[in-house]
């Protein structure tokens, strides 16, 4: 957790090196609690009351105040496990994490709340939108915590997400979308009918892209057990067309409802999801 | 079809390889993971049928593949073959370079043709093929060699004049090829009529096919010097006249052309001087005045203008200037023939002397032998009285005459046959004679008979002595050679020709015929004038018709003589053999004939074919088919591959 949260830190920092606007200020707080001062801390935010009261240092912690709450709506399915080149890639389970905790650090910083859900076939883990920074550590363990494992239904997921976000916000669904199309699909429409909006990262090892030349095999889903013998050679110019046309839909379909869709391949730097992110978050102001 | 190397089509069996492949690819063990199954699930239904099609092409191009390595490796011959595409062979040839092949076929000589052919064998020879590359006229040029060695030596080939005997050629040729491989003889020829003698031995059956080439298309009229004849024979003596007699001659040949001309020039050159000229008729004669010479052998030319084949428009001939011969005469008084050697040294055309010619006619009162001291040549007229026979052969058994003469009941009117050697003895009649009975072993010549075919004048060698013997006494009663105007002539004629060795040359010789130079021969000078070495007394065969100078010692002093070399008689007929003739001449041998052009020619030679090799196509199909495997197994169009994914 702590490389997860050390990758994190250098993607966003680099990443914002590279901004000219700071998101850090022009942010309303409200105090959120109090603790010990440590040398270096400004002398600002030290609470003279409690000094007064208790003779030692505290320094004023604020929940920065923010209109907008945000989802990360994280696929650990067992497909997300997979990875083609596990020498030169990683898998799209730790691509995930690394781009969920990139977003949830980019969020808090600029004073949004933000929480995660994960989900496989059910929702397995909930973290209530916060936009304290010390709630990042807490979205670091959620995060970090998810092992690909089950099969997919993100339906679920994203109905349960509709459900909590009562004000108007932002989901981000992190998955390979390797689901069932129509139920996500009318789980999507659902959110964007509620005002929400959606922001869709679409994951793809590229040896999904582009099928590797492996020849005659027993080709199997790890999540649902299907099987097909086949030799992927003969298949790759095909397969690499269904491919294309299934990403076609999506992009077809999160226009539709106004959400936006972005295919990353897991060699994509994180940097230019996060851009996404950031043009979606100029939108909603 | 049929197969060089058989065993290699086992080779084929290897095609249960990707058959198997093909059937257990399905049951593979390998499992793969594979997240997004739904795209491969995807395309697999929606091109199920183009694959199942894609893979069966490949199945096919795979064993197709293999079945053509091994064809290939088991070099398939199918049908006839090339010429180049045949069993290991033997094969003779014969190149025909006699006289009449250097007639023109277009801008060459019939000769380069058959030549050409030639080579078209040997550039279509395997390695395995042996060859005897045979002439007509002259030594074989390679026994037993390869293609490429016989090549070589046909480069060494060469036109002569003399004459080809292709029936025996070829039989010898097939005799001359072992017997436990297959044969072939090949005959380029031109194929003349006169080059297949009916005289000579059976045709064996030796199972050796003969591949001719026919249907040159040459000229067949021909005029030519027939004849070259000296009246006095090969000896003139110094001083004496005489004639040489010379014709022109005109066949018509197959096509039974019109002559070109009435007549032709015929013209005389001795010792490269020119000495006459005369126009003649065809198959007239002209008579030529021999001009005085010093005794020495000369050679003599005849030439008329071209006409068909060159090599026969010229004859030579030579002759000896020789001093007047000794002649005695021992015989009755009176006698005519006494008088007629007088008259002849009277003339100069003999001398007086021993170690010549003695003439002995018997008669009363003669000695039971030849007297004198000494002669080379004996002339035996017989006794007029029938009784004084059994003396007469007592003489002749003493000096070893194997010849008896007996009475001849049967008197009468006879002629001389063939009287046309001596000038108007062809008038005479013979009333009387004796028959000549042979004692012993006789190996003479009959120089006269009668017409009733009873020899009348004979020669012959006994005891180290030439002897002529006649068979009628020369006296008025026998008949009326004494007293008529061809006495002398016939009295000239036994002496000077009949009556001289006339040693060597004693004729004329042919082109391309074997003959033995006399013993002390050192060098033959050609026509050429390319000197060859000689050893005396062995076979030497002039190639070319013209004069030849023999260099050579007599009792230690070099010597120097002529002898004339022609085209045989027979090369001038250029009248073509039927082709249903052939098969007559060789009546147990396939004969295949083939047309004088390359296909023609390649197409007839090398009978076993083994058919055409078609390993090299196999090995471009199998190109194509790897080419196409390779199309059809790679994971993407080529398009696709360079493409970099958006």
């Amino acid at each position: 957790m702590a490389n997860l949260e050390l990758v994190a830190r250098g993607v966003v920092e680099g990443f914002l090196m590279g901004l000219h606007n700071s998101p850090y200020r022009g942010f309303s707080v409200e105090f959120a609690e109090n603790r010990p001062y440590n040398p270096g801390d400004d002398i600002r935010f030290v609470d003279w009351k409690m000094w007064g009261r208790s003779d030692r240092y505290y320094v004023k912690q604020f929940e920065e105040e923010t209109n907008l709450r945000a989802y990360i709506v994280l696929d650990v399915s067992h497909s997300m496990q997979w990875v083609s080149d596990p020498q030169r890639l990683v898998s799209k389970i730790e691509y995930a994490r690394m781009l969920a905790a990139s977003l949830g650090l980019l969020l808090l910083r600029q004073g949004d709340a933000v929480g995660v859900i994960t989900f496989n076939d059910q929702v397995r883990d909930h973290l209530r939108p916060r936009s304290a920074r010390q709630h990042w550590q807490r979205l670091l363990r959620v995060v970090g915590n998810a092992d690909a494992s089950g099969t997919t239904e993100a339906a679920a997921a994203i109905r349960d997400v509709a459900l909590r976000l009562q004000r108007r916000g932002l989901v981000i669904l992190i998955s390979d979308l390797l689901v069932s199309p129509e139920l996500t699909r009318t789980a999507l429409s659902y959110l964007g009918h509620r005002g929400h909006e959606v922001l869709v990262f679409h994951l793809m090892d590229p040896g999904e892209r582009d099928l590797p030349s492996t020849g005659d095999a027993v080709y199997f889903d790890p999540e649902t057990g299907d099987e097909l013998i086949t030799n992927s050679a003969a298949l790759r110019r095909r397969y690499r067309e269904a491919v294309d046309q299934a990403t076609r839909n999506w992009v077809l379909d999160a226009a539709r409802i106004g959400a936006e869709y972005h295919l990353l391949t897991t060699d994509t730097p994180i940097g230019i999801a996060l851009r996404s992110y950031l043009d979606k978050r100029a939108h909603l102001g | 079809m049929s197969f060089l190397y058989p065993l290699a089509l086992a080779a084929a069996t290897l095609v249960a390889i990707p058959i198997t492949i093909h059937l257990l690819r399905r049951q593979t063990d390998r499992r793969v993971p594979f997240p997004a199954l739904r795209y491969l699930q995807r395309a697999e239904r929606k091109h199920a049928r183009s694959l199942r099609v894609r893979d069966l092409l490949l199945l096919l191009v795979r064993v197709g593949v293999l079945l053509l390595i091994a064809a290939a490796a088991a070099g398939p011959l199918v049908g006839r073959g090339g010429a180049r595409d045949h069993e290991p062979v033997d094969v003779a040839i014969i190149l025909d370079n006699s006289a009449s092949n250097a007639r023109p076929v277009g801008n060459q000589t019939a000769f380069d043709l058959l030549r050409e052919r030639v080579r078209v064998t040997l550039s279509a020879a395997g390695p395995a093929d042996r060859f005897w590359l045979y002439q007509t006229v002259g030594p074989p040029l390679a026994l037993a060699t390869t293609a490429t060695e016989a090549g070589r030596a046909l480069e060494n080939a060469q036109l002569t004049d003399g004459v080809a005997r292709l029936r025996d050629a070829v039989i010898a040729a097939a005799r001359g090829l072992p017997a436990d491989r297959l044969r072939e003889v090949h005959l380029l020829s031109d194929l003349q009529a006169s080059n297949f003698p009916r005289v000579s031995e059976a045709n064996p059956d030796d199972e050796v096919a003969l591949v001719v080439m026919s249907g040159l298309t040459l000229d067949t009229s021909n005029g030519l010097v027939g004849t070259a004849q000296l009246a006095s024979g090969l000896n003139i003596p110094i001083g004496a006249q005489s004639d040489v007699v010379a014709s022109a001659l005109w066949f018509p040949g197959a096509s039974g052309g019109a002559i070109p001309a009435d007549s032709t020039v015929l013209r005389l050159e001795i010792d490269g001087t020119t000495r006459g000229a005369a126009a003649v008729g065809w198959g007239d004669e002209a008579v030529f005045r021999v001009p005085s010479l010093e005794p020495a052998t000369h050679g003599g030319r005849f030439e008329i203008e071209p006409s068909g084949l060159r090599a026969d428009d010229a004859r030579y001939f030579s002759f000896r200037v020789v001093d007047p011969p000794a002649a005695m005469w021992t015989g009755p008084d009176g006698s005519f023939v006494g008088i007629a050697l007088e008259t002849l040294r009277a003339g100069g055309r003999v001398a007086s002397g021993d170690g010549g010619v003695r003439i002995y006619e018997a008669g009363d009162g003669q000695p039971l032998a030849p007297t004198g001291n000494g002669y080379r040549t004996v002339i035996l007229v017989p006794p007029a009285d029938p009784l004084a026979l059994p003396r007469f052969n007592q003489l002749l058994t003493r000096i070893s005459v194997p010849w008896a003469l007996l009475p001849d009941e049967a008197r009468g009117d006879l002629e001389l046959r063939d009287p046309g050697a001596v000038p108007g003895l062809g008038e005479i009649r013979i009333e009387s004679r004796y028959l000549m009975t042979p004692s012993g072993g006789v190996e003479d010549s009959v120089l006269l008979a009668t017409t009733d075919g009873e020899p009348w004048l004979v020669r012959g060698r006994a005891n180290g002595h030439l002897y002529l013997l006649l068979a009628s006494p020369l006296v008025e009663s026998a008949g009326s050679l004494p007293g008529s105007a061809a006495m002398i002539p016939f009295i000239e004629t036994v002496i000077l020709r009949w009556g001289l060795d006339a040693g060597w040359p004693a004729t004329d010789f042919e082109a391309g015929i074997s003959m033995t130079l006399p013993s002390g021969s050192d060098s033959v000078v050609t026509p050429g004038r390319r000197a060859v070495r000689v050893d005396g007394g062995a076979p030497f065969t002039p190639l070319r018709a013209g004069l030849y100078r023999l260099h050579y010692e007599e009792e230690g002093q070099p010597q120097n003589l002529t002898f004339a070399v022609n085209v045989p008689a027979a090369e001038s007929d250029l009248t073509p053999l039927a082709p249903t003739d052939l098969a007559e001449l060789f009546p147990d041998r396939e004969v295949v004939t083939a047309g004088p052009d390359v296909s023609a020619w390649e197409s007839a030679i090398y009978r076993n074919r083994r058919g055409r090799d078609v390993a090299p196509w196999l090995v471009g199909a199998i190109i194509l088919l790897a080419l196409a495997e390779i199309a059809l197994a790679s994971p993407a169009p080529l398009a696709d591959r360079w493409e970099t994914p958006a």
